[in-house]
Formats: C-alpha cells, sequence, structure tokens
C-alpha cells in the first residue's frame, strides 16, 4: 500500500492520474499500464481474503474490470491504491457471499483438514505448515465478513489503522474494534481446533 | 481468565495499537500478572501465524492470467457501457470543467425557482440514492448478530443537545442482507420516510407502510426506537 500521505501530490499520483485520463480518453493501453502497475496487489490480496487461487484470479479480473467501469468517479488528487483495495474487497465480499450460497446449495460431505492437537504448551508446535495454514484459513473463514477483512488488511496486509479505515470506509475506533474481536477469535478457534486452552 | 483485565486491550497491545500512556500501563500490568503475560504470549503466537499469510504472494503465471483476462475483455466493456453509466460520465467530467459546472448551477437554480413558483406545497420525496460512505458515521449499536446503526454525525450532535432529530436526520440499520433507511422529513406523513435496499439497487423509492406502522407505535423518541440504543439514551440524558 502507498505510504503517500493522501493530501499530498507525489510522482506517482500524477502519472496514475495521467492514464487514468488517458483511459478516459478512450486509452485502452493505459489502463494496461495500470493493471501491470497493481496486478500483484490485487491478485494477492484477493488470494489472502479468498484462499483459493482459482477463485482469487477470478476476482482481482473482476476488480480491474470493475475498476475501468467506475475510474470517472475516481478522485485523481488522491493516490488509486487504496481505491482499488476497497473494489478489490468488495468484489471478494460478493464472490464470498456466492460461494457461501453454492456451499449451502452443495454442501461438503466431510471436512477433510482436522488438524492434529499440538504438543502441550504450544498448540502450534508439531504442526506442518500446511496444516497450520489449514487452521488458520478456516479460523478466519469463522470471523464476521468486516472483522476477516480488518483483520487481514491490518494484520496480514500490514497496513495502519487508519490506512484500513480508508478502505474499509470506516471510523479508525471501528475498525480498532474490528480488530481486536478478530485477533481474539482466530486465538480462540486456533486454540479449540488444536485442543490447545479454550 | 481469572484477572479481570480487558482481553480486548491485550489483543491491540500485542500489535503495538495501543497509546504511549496505555502502553506502558499494560507493560507495568504484564510484569505482576503471570496470568496475563501467558495469555499475551499465546497471542503473540496465533499473531505470529496470522503473519505467516504474508507468504502467500501471487505468482508470475497466476498474474499474467488475470493480466490476459482483463485485457481481452476491455474493449467489450467498452461498448457495453450501460447508459446510465455513460450519463454519470459526461456529468462527472463535466463537472470538472468550470463553464460546464456553472451552466449546470444556473439550469438547476432555474428549475427549482420554477418548481417552488408551480407548487409551494413541497411534496415527500420519493426516491434516494443508495447512501455511501455511512460506515463512517456515528455507529450507536448493534441491535443484532451482523447488525450496525449509524447515524449521520451532524443529526447525531443536534440530538445530543436537543433530544430531537433535527429535519435531514439519516438513519442506517445495516445487516447481510439489507439496508434500512430512515429519513427525518416534514414532508412525509409522521415525519420519516423509510427506504430498504436488499439488493444492489442504486436508488429505492419510499416504503408505503410497513416500517412504519412498526416505528409509529413502538420507536420511542419520535418514531425512532432510542429504547434498543444507550447512545441515544445517554445523549438525552
Amino acid at each position: 500500500m502507498s505510504r503517500v500521505p493522501e493530501t499530498e501530490t507525489s510522482p506517482e499520483i500524477l502519472e496514475v492520474a495521467a492514464l487514468v485520463r488517458r483511459t478516459l480518453d478512450g486509452d485502452g493501453a493505459a489502463f494496461g499500464q495500470i493493471v501491470v502497475r497493481y496486478e500483484r496487489r490485487v491478485l494477492t490480496l484477493c488470494i489472502r481474503l479468498l484462499g483459493a487461487v482459482e477463485d482469487a484470479q477470478d476476482a482481482a479480473q473482476e476488480v480491474f474490470l470493475r475498476a475501468f467501469k467506475y475510474i470517472h468517479r475516481l478522485d485523481v488528487q488522491k493516490p488509486l491504491e487504496p481505491w482499488l483495495m476497497r473494489v478489490t474487497i468488495n468484489v471478494c465480499r460478493d464472490l464470498g457471499r456466492k460461494r457461501l450460497r453454492r456451499r449451502i446449495t452443495f454442501p461438503e460431505m466431510t471436512d477433510p483438514d482436522e488438524a492434529p492437537a499440538g504438543e502441550s504448551g504450544n498448540p502450534y508446535n508439531g504442526l506442518a505448515e500446511e496444516q497450520q495454514k489449514q487452521l488458520l484459513w478456516k479460523a478466519l473463514q469463522r470471523l464476521p465478513d468486516k472483522e476477516r477483512m480488518a483483520v487481514i488488511l491490518r494484520d496480514v496486509e500490514g497496513l495502519t489503522t487508519s490506512e484500513v479505515a480508508v478502505i474499509l470506509e470506516s471510523s479508525e475506533t471501528t475498525v480498532r474494534s474490528q480488530i481486536c474481536r478478530g485477533r481474539l477469535r482466530i486465538k480462540d478457534a486456533i486454540d479449540q481446533m488444536t485442543g490447545g486452552q479454550p | 481468565m481469572t484477572c479481570g483485565y480487558s482481553r480486548d486491550v491485550l489483543a491491540l497491545y500485542v500489535e503495538g495499537d495501543l497509546s504511549g500512556q496505555s502502553t506502558l500501563e499494560v507493560t507495568g500490568h504484564l510484569m505482576s500478572c503471570t496470568e496475563c503475560d501467558r495469555f499475551c504470549g499465546q497471542l503473540q503466537k496465533s499473531q505470529a501465524l496470522l503473519k505467516s499469510l504474508r507468504r502467500t504472494v501471487a505468482d508470475a503465471g497466476a498474474l499474467a492470467g488475470v493480466r490476459r483476462g482483463v485485457l481481452s475483455q476491455l474493449d467489450r466493456v467498452q461498448e457495453t457501457l450501460p447508459w446510465t453509466i455513460r450519463l454519470e460520465r459526461f456529468l462527472m467530467l463535466g463537472f470538472r470543467r468550470w463553464k460546464y459546472a456553472a451552466a449546470c448551477v444556473v439550469v438547476m437554480g432555474v428549475l427549482t425557482a420554477l418548481t417552488v413558483s408551480v407548487d409551494g406545497h413541497r411534496q415527500p420525496i420519493q426516491t434516494i440514492e443508495r447512501p455511501e460512505g455511512y460506515r463512517g458515521w456515528v455507529s450507536i449499536g448493534s441491535p443484532g448478530a451482523s447488525k450496525n446503526v449509524y447515524i449521520a454525525p451532524d443529526a447525531y450532535r443536534t440530538f445530543s443537545e436537543t433530544g430531537k432529530f433535527p429535519e435531514g436526520t439519516i438513519l442506517i440499520l445495516e445487516d447481510a442482507v439489507a439496508l434500512q433507511v430512515s429519513v427525518k422529513d416534514s414532508s412525509f406523513t409522521g415525519g420519516w420516510g423509510y427506504f430498504e435496499f436488499t439488493g444492489k439497487e442504486r436508488s429505492r423509492t419510499a416504503d408505503q407502510g410497513n416500517c412504519r406502522t412498526c416505528h409509529e407505535a413502538r420507536g420511542e423518541t419520535d418514531h425512532v426506537f432510542t429504547q434498543f440504543y444507550p447512545a441515544l439514551k445517554v445523549r438525552r440524558g
């Protein structure tokens, strides 16, 4: 995420503003440059939010197509990245809901990822990396949407609380409360799944 | 935990999300409370596991797939832009040029003057646009799981000072499936208009009865359920 304050006009903002203007004038190649510039950021966030690479690729495509469609709403005096992250969050939220409905319609028959309990003292010891990932992914999926988004943006993406608040169009107080609840729930969920302390 | 120290504060402490003074207080407490100290240690481990997701990044093949997919669809998207988006673009881009903006202001002024002179009695709002940015308003409470109620900051301030909702107050209840919007406007019967957004529609016409019946029967203050929101009750006191 760009660490440039929104009020400051950096060379990057000017470059992107020029690309946006060219896009609005019908220059598809200019938008292609925007895609190249931000594709890694967007796709990585999609993977972290959705878990599956295939779903994340679909989501990332939808993010850029939605951005292309609504690019006239962008304030070119401000950095593009927070706006793009906001679109990414919305697209992943929509996709997540669709996926949830699909799962309700076609429920999974078994739960393939029952992770073993860890050694005493540290419930995470002895778990292979892939198993840890599965545990964590399950714990994240149990969080309410808003908490999951806030925790991923703050703790995984490493953004500041104020940057998260801008992306989620929320207040810093609300975000702080969401990440605090989210962290506690993740800890509790992992403890439960590993047979650690409740 | 038997120690009454707030777990919420500890959850913020482990990632340095507290102010300097609060951090010092927690550090002092941890030196004397082994239970909280152990809890913090466990939290730090689950946080470390969470941060291991940072190693998950997009690979070059997946990136190329996304790029190809997007670039191959741009022309189609451009050609099939709905007229509403085209009109929006025209207006928004036009407003960035002062001559267009000035012309629009003049036209709107004339239309407003004509409307007022033809019909002195104001008609109720029929349709509103889907509100945006409301999550940054004042959150007054959660009446149930996954539900949040917001009020516009100016209206909240006025209500806090006078105990009355000013004209133009907007209250929003958001849950997983719908956005329910109450607008204080004296042109409505009962002084409030009620709108419900259940899908992705950008605008909505006023509800004709269901919401009003319940609000008028049970809303404690000016048809608003202030009895369920301590934030409003406290302010009133």
